[in-house]
C-alpha cells in the first residue's frame, strides 16, 4: 500500500501520558516513583482506507493510547490530529467520527440489544429512518435479530461482543478503533468479525485494531506498529515485516531488545 | 437537550422496570406507614401493662356522692370487687372534700395518685333516684406518662360504665392530666424526623450508588463517554432522573406519613394538622430529597464501586440521623440553624407538627436546602468532567 496517496486521517504526534500512582499501586508495581509514563513520545499515522495493527505486550500503553484516541483520556503532552483538527478542541466532533470498543467497554445487562441501540443512537443524534435503517442492517450483519428483545445479561460472551460491535458502528464512523475485537469469541464469530472489518476497509474506513493474536494482525493489517513500555519499538507494512522474517520473529526480537537495554 | 432527555429516560427505564428497585423506593414508604400505623397500638401497649398482682392502686374520690349515704360509694364497691376477681392487690382508695381538688389532681400529675374520682354533688343520690332531668357528672382523671394510671382508668372507666348504664350520665371530655401532648412531644420532637429523615436517605442511599459507581463498575459508563454526549449533559441527566426516582420514593414515604399520622395522633390524644401543614411537610421533605440525591451523586461519582460508594453512604446515613434526633435534645430554634441542612427539616417537622412553625425559619430552611443542592449539583458536574475520577477504576 503506497501511504503517499492516500490521505492521513489521523496523525498522532509525540504524545505522551503520565499516571500519578497511589500508594497501592506503587506498592503492587515495586516501585517508589509516584508517576507512571505509561505512553511515551508516541508518534504514527493512520490513513485513510487502512487497517494498522497495534501491537504489544501487556502495560506496553495500547489501551491507554486507544483512549487518548478516543478521547476517553488527555494527553499529557503531544497531539492527536484527526482531519488536520487537533481532537482535543474538538471533542464531539471527533466522537461522532471514532467507532470504539476494547473489552473494558460494556453494555448494561439490563437492557435489550434493541433498546441499547436506540439509546445510543439518541447519543449519537440520529433521527428515527436513520436509526431504523442502521439498526436493520448492523443487526443482520452481526446476526443479533434474533436476539433483540432478551437482555444482554442473557447473552452469551459472544453475542455481547457482536452487541458491542454493533452499537460501536451506529453512527457509521469513519475511523474504527477496536482493541480485542475478537475477545471471546468462538471461530465461526471471529472470522464474522474479520470479514466485517474488510468489509470496512473496503468501505474506506481507517481502522486501528490491538489484539494479541498475531496472525489476526499479519493478516488484517496493511501497516503494523509495536509499543513497548510505552514507545514506538517499529513501524512498518506488511512487506517489511515479511522481510524481517514475519511478525512473530520481529516482535520476540524487539521483545528481547527492549528488555536487554532495560537490563543493562 | 436531546441526549441529557436520553439519558433520564434511560435512567428512569432501569428503575421503574427493575423488581429490585422498585422495591427500595416503595419499601421506605411502606415501612413508614407500617411503623406509624401501628407505633399507637405498641404504644399503648408498652404503657399500659397488665397491673402487676402486687401494684397497690392509689385511688381518689370525691366523698359528695351521696349527702344521705354515710356508706362507701357504690363504684368504690364495684372497684374493690373488680379488683379482688382479677387478683389485683386492694387498691388503696381515699376520699378527698371537693375544697382539695386541686391539691389531688397535683398529686396526680406528680404521679403520688394514680386516678381521681369527681363526682357532681349527690352524684350517685342523684341518678339512682332520677331526681334530677340535666346529666349528673362524673369526671374520672388520669395520667397517661403513668402505664399504671392509664390501665387503672380504663378499668374504672368500665366499672363506672357498667355500673351506672341505665342512667345517663357525662364524663370529662379529656381525662388525661399528664403533661399535655407527652407521647406525641417524645415522638414527634425524636422518632417522628429521624425515622423519617433516615427512611428517605436510605432510598437515596438504594438509587445514587447504583446509578452513578454502578455505571463506573460494569464499564457502561466508558461506553457512553466516547459518544459525543458532553459530560454535563450526561450528569444532568443523572441527577434529574435521580431526583425524579427519589422523589417518588420520597412521596411515597410521605404518603405512607400523612396516612398514618391522624392514626398515630388520634390515639394519643386530640390532634389534628390543618391541611397547610401537611403541604409545609411535604415540601421540606421534598428538598431534603433533592439535598440528599446530591450528596449521595457527588459521593457516588467519586467512587469507583458500588461497594466504595455504600461504604461511604452508611456511616452519612448515621450522621443524619443523629443531626435528625437533635432537636429533641438541644434548642435549635436560632434562625442560624436554619442553614444547617437535615437539622433544619428535622426542626421544621417537628415544629409543622407542633402548629409552631417560624415561617422565616422554614423560608431560611428551603433556601439553605436549595443552595446547597446547587452547591452539590456544581461539585458533581466538575467530577464528571475530572478524567481522574470519571476513569477511576
Amino acid at each position: 500500500m503506497d501511504n503517499n496517496s492516500q490521505k492521513e486521517i489521523v496523525k498522532v504526534t509525540k504524545l505522551s501520558k503520565t499516571f500519578r500512582l497511589s500508594y497501592k499501586q506503587r506498592k503492587e508495581n515495586k516501585t517508589d516513583d509516584k508517576y507512571l509514563k505509561a505512553v511515551d513520545d508516541l508518534s504514527f499515522s493512520l490513513y485513510e482506507g487502512e487497517i494498522y495493527g497495534l501491537l504489544g505486550p501487556n502495560g506496553a500503553g495500547k489501551t491507554t493510547t486507544l483512549r487518548m484516541l478516543a478521547t476517553l483520556l488527555t494527553p499529557s503532552s503531544g497531539n492527536i490530529y484527526l482531519d488536520d483538527k487537533d481532537i482535543q478542541k474538538n471533542l464531539e466532533e471527533t466522537r461522532r467520527n471514532i467507532g470504539f470498543l476494547t473489552s473494558e467497554l460494556k453494555l448494561d445487562n439490563f437492557f435489550t440489544p434493541d433498546y441499547t441501540f436506540d439509546f445510543f443512537a439518541e447519543l449519537y443524534g440520529l433521527d428515527k429512518t436513520q436509526r431504523m435503517r442502521r439498526k436493520e442492517i448492523l443487526f443482520y450483519q452481526f446476526g443479533i435479530d434474533e436476539y433483540r428483545y432478551k437482555k444482554i445479561g442473557e447473552l452469551s460472551s459472544g453475542m455481547k461482543q457482536k452487541v458491542s460491535l454493533a452499537i460501536s458502528l451506529i453512527h457509521d464512523p469513519k475511523i474504527i478503533i477496536y482493541d480485542e475485537p475478537t475477545n471471546g469469541l468462538d471461530i465461526i464469530a471471529s472470522k464474522a468479525v474479520e470479514d466485517y472489518l474488510l468489509k470496512l476497509k473496503e468501505e474506506n474506513k481507517s481502522i486501528i485494531i490491538s489484539t494479541h493474536i498475531l496472525p489476526l494482525v499479519e493478516k488484517l493489517s496493511d501497516r503494523i506498529g509495536i509499543i513497548i513500555a510505552g514507545k514506538m519499538q517499529f513501524e512498518g507494512n506488511r512487506k517489511e515485516v515479511s522481510n524481517l522474517g514475519g511478525l512473530e520473529k520481529l516482535f520476540f526480537d524487539i521483545y528481547q531488545k527492549v528488555r536487554d537495554e532495560e537490563d543493562a | 437537550m436531546r441526549k441529557t432527555l436520553a439519558v433520564f429516560k434511560k435512567e428512569l427505564r432501569r428503575f421503574f422496570s427493575d423488581k429490585r428497585m422498585l422495591m427500595a423506593l416503595i419499601l421506605p414508604g411502606l415501612l413508614v406507614f407500617l411503623i406509624y400505623y401501628f407505633l399507637p397500638d405498641l404504644y399503648a401497649t408498652s404503657l399500659s401493662p397488665n397491673l402487676s398482682e402486687d401494684y397497690i392502686a392509689n385511688i381518689a374520690m370525691s366523698d359528695n356522692y351521696d349527702e344521705n349515704n354515710e356508706q362507701s360509694s357504690l363504684l368504690e364497691g364495684a372497684i374493690l370487687s373488680v379488683f379482688e376477681n382479677f387478683d389485683y392487690a386492694p387498691p388503696n382508695i381515699v376520699e378527698f372534700a371537693l375544697e382539695e381538688e386541686s391539691q389531688i389532681k397535683d398529686k396526680l400529675v406528680k404521679k403520688e395518685i394514680d386516678l381521681m374520682v369527681v363526682f357532681d354533688d349527690n352524684f350517685e343520690h342523684i341518678i339512682f333516684n332520677e331526681i334530677s332531668v340535666s346529666k349528673p357528672n362524673i369526671d374520672i382523671l388520669y395520667n397517661s406518662s403513668s402505664g399504671e394510671s392509664a390501665y387503672i382508668y380504663s378499668l374504672v372507666l368500665s366499672i363506672s360504665e357498667q355500673l351506672y348504664q341505665s342512667f345517663t350520665i357525662n364524663y370529662q371530655i379529656n381525662p388525661d392530666v399528664g403533661e399535655q401532648n407527652y407521647a406525641i412531644m417524645q415522638v414527634v420532637a425524636i422518632i417522628l424526623p429521624m425515622l423519617t429523615i433516615s427512611m428517605i436517605f436510605s432510598s437515596t442511599l438504594q438509587v445514587c450508588p447504583e446509578a452513578i459507581a454502578g455505571e463506573k463498575e460494569r464499564g457502561t459508563l466508558s461506553s457512553i463517554l466516547v459518544t459525543p454526549i458532553k459530560r454535563s449533559e450526561f450528569a444532568l441527566g443523572k441527577i434529574l432522573a435521580l431526583i425524579l426516582v427519589s422523589l417518588v420514593s420520597g412521596t411515597i414515604t410521605g404518603a405512607g406519613l400523612l396516612i398514618s399520622l391522624p392514626r398515630l395522633y388520634g390515639s394519643m390524644g386530640s390532634f389534628s394538622m390543618p391541611p397547610s401543614s401537611y403541604i409545609l411537610l411535604f415540601l421540606v421533605l421534598l428538598t431534603l430529597v433533592v439535598f440528599f440525591v446530591n450528596v449521595a451523586m457527588c459521593i457516588s461519582t467519586f467512587a469507583k464501586s458500588i461497594k466504595e460508594a455504600t461504604s461511604y453512604l452508611g456511616p452519612l446515613l448515621v450522621v443524619f440521623m443523629v443531626i435528625a434526633m437533635l432537636p429533641g435534645f438541644i434548642d435549635v430554634s436560632n434562625i442560624g440553624f436554619a442553614f444547617v441542612p437535615v437539622l433544619n427539616v428535622s426542626y421544621v417537622m417537628s415544629s409543622i407538627v407542633y402548629g409552631t412553625v417560624d415561617i422565616m425559619y422554614l423560608a431560611f430552611a428551603l433556601l439553605s436546602n436549595i443552595i446547597f443542592s446547587l452547591i452539590f449539583i456544581f461539585i458533581d458536574v466538575k467530577l464528571f468532567k475530572s478524567e481522574s475520577v470519571v476513569m477511576r477504576q
